[in-house]
């Protein structure tokens, strides 16, 4: 290879880098940008990724501009402005609003703030079904494609196709505003945010915690989004409680796995592995939370991962206080994974029968599917020295896990169990 | 694969709880030679055949196996076929590959969702490759 044909495969790539860094970093900020003025999703993200498309063929040649969000900005108009003439939309408000602004030369400076916020508000809209929520704010917030959000959610993607476009196509056809809802619903509409953020984190980076892949997905850029909305609403407590919540999951997120890449519960992880400056910063938001005497379910959620860092100072895990705060989160928001969670806080205070009475109110439909409700009920049936019906619960859990160091770790425990039934007392 | 521990009764208790609008999909279960070599390794067939035999346990006893069947290794494979009227016998399997169908499971569930769910859970999503498939409507 000749040194110019080097530099040449050097310049291509130093430009596709950019274009990505571009792509992940302003593309929801240009979606947003755009479809404030545009309710056709459709045709802005179009828009923008023949700009990209574009982007990739000249910059090689021409360089990277000295501001390519706004030469991006600005390619993208010209196609919503084609593609407006294509329509027989020219006349349109919208269009008109496209075409007012200025198309000088690319490069120049950047008017654009930062409405993202808004963008969420569009993609929790009430009218949009709610698994396709948090989906589409990946979507139009990075860009991510089908595929790999898919794969996220362990979906398929020809129906998570389906799903992004459906939703898209609500938005266009019931022209849902890409502005600030009326008052009375504010409060609402911020939870219906709160939700899609919190589940596309988990989806993000449950898959992906503790593994040594510094790039950990969409976890990183979810936690950017937080922040936007913390921004947007600063008021609310319920925002500062899921930043919390989500801060206290990333801390330990070295110390779930150990050297070997095996699973390590909660209780057992090693203090040294957690993040302490991510912990301080999530007890200031906790803390911030707190002081609008507001309580609520991110909020509680985040005060018992809070509770869980005692070990920090050297204080051990209070059980009973964590079923305190179990029991509150039952009573404003029941969930699969709370309900299981304080019957292992019974367990952990000793109380085994109660803990398996509480277990026996679980629901006999979900049960048959949930890996959580079997190896806790597993735990406490060891415990109670039932060995047989503990060993059938451990196989449930272990077959209904999809995590391989999960499995592991409930297969070592079965062993253990049988091998030496008084370690586990 | 540790299908012999679904026993009749688990079947049984599948057909009574069989929901209307169901899908049927195969599981199909791909596992590397060295994956398929733990079977009999004294050092790794415990975890290997307990991985499975919990698996099973958990589809059955979830009611949506309809059927399925663990498969021996290829190299117990034999191969016929007809070139016009002769017949062709070989020994081994058909084509080597490098993923080797180590046995497949019939389910019946709501959507492709929750096949795509159960395929997660199957051991050899970790360590092969699983392939969720509808099945012909007959």
């Amino acid at each position: 290879m000749s040194t110019e044909q080097a530099s040449d495969d050097k310049s291509l790539e130093v430009a596709r880098l950019a274009a990505e860094r571009v792509a992940r970093e302003s593309y929801g900020r240009l979606v947003a940008y755009l479809s404030t003025r545009c309710r056709d999703l459709f045709a802005v993200e179009d828009a923008l990724s023949e700009a990209f498309a574009q982007a990739l063929e000249i910059w090689p040649q021409k360089g990277v501009p000295q501001s390519p969000e706004a030469w991006l900005l600005t390619a993208a108009r010209r196609r919503l402005i084609d593609y407006f003439r294509k329509q027989q939309l020219f006349e349109s408000e919208l269009a008109q609003w496209v075409s007012r602004q200025s198309l000088s030369e690319p490069g120049e400076p950047l008017p654009m703030k930062d409405e993202r916020w808004k963008l969420m508000l569009v993609c929790t809209h009430p009218s949009i079904d709610a698994a396709a929520r948090a989906p589409l704010i990946l979507q139009t917030s990075f860009g991510f494609d089908a595929a790999t959000i898919a794969s996220t959610f362990l979906v398929s993607p020809a129906t998570m196709s389906q799903r992004l476009v459906r939703a898209k196509t609500r938005i266009r056809d019931l022209q849902i505003p890409v502005e600030l809802p009326p008052e009375g619903e504010w409060p609402e509409r911020v939870m219906f945010v709160l939700d899609a953020m919190y589940a596309a984190w988990t989806a993000g980076c449950s898959d992906r915690l503790g593994s040594e892949a510094i790039d950990w997905g969409p976890a990183h850029e979810v936690l950017q989004l937080i922040e936007v909305v913390c921004e947007a609403v600063p008021d609310e407590p319920e925002v500062w409680g899921l930043k919390a919540l989500v801060l206290y999951t990333a801390s330990r997120r070295q110390a779930c796995r150990d050297e070997q890449g095996r699973y390590v519960p909660l209780d057992r992880q090693l203090v040294s592995e957690w993040d302490l400056t991510t912990i301080q910063e999530a007890e200031e938001c906790l803390l911030r939370a707190a002081s609008f005497q507001r309580t609520g379910r991110y909020q509680l959620e985040a005060a018992i991962q809070s509770a869980h860092t005692s070990r920090v100072a050297g204080i051990p895990t209070n059980w009973r206080g964590l079923l305190n705060l179990y029991d509150q989160l039952l009573r404003i928001a029941p969930s699969y994974g709370a309900f299981v969670s304080r019957a292992a806080c019974l367990l952990q205070v000793g109380l085994l029968h109660e803990a398996l009475v509480a277990l026996e109110e679980f629901p006999a439909d979900r049960m048959q599917t949930y890996q959580p409700y079997w190896a806790t009920k597993a735990a406490v049936l060891a415990r109670l020295n039932q060995p047989a019906a503990a060993s059938d619960a451990y196989d449930l859990a272990i077959g209904l896990a999809t995590d391989p160091a999960v499995k592991e770790y409930l297969y070592g425990q079965a062993m253990l169990m049988k091998s030496e039934p008084e370690s586990l007392e | 694969m540790g299908l012999a521990v679904l026993s009749v009764t688990q079947i049984l208790i599948y057909c009574r709880t069989k929901k209307v609008n169901a899908m049927k999909y195969a599981i199909i279960v791909y596992e590397s030679s060295s994956e398929l070599a733990k079977r009999t390794s004294p050092e790794h067939q415990a975890s290997y055949w307990a991985a499975w035999a919990a698996y099973s346990k958990a589809i059955g006893e979830a009611g949506v196996m309809t059927g399925g069947a663990g498969l021996e290794p290829p190299s117990l494979a034999t191969t016929v076929r007809m070139k016009g009227d002769k017949r062709i016998v070989q020994d081994g399997p058909f084509a080597d590959t490098k993923e080797l169908l180590g046995g497949f499971f019939l389910i019946e569930v709501p959507d492709l969702d929750a096949a795509l769910e159960w395929g997660a859970r199957c051991p050899a999503a970790a360590t092969g490759t699983v392939e969720i498939r509808p099945l012909l409507q007959m």
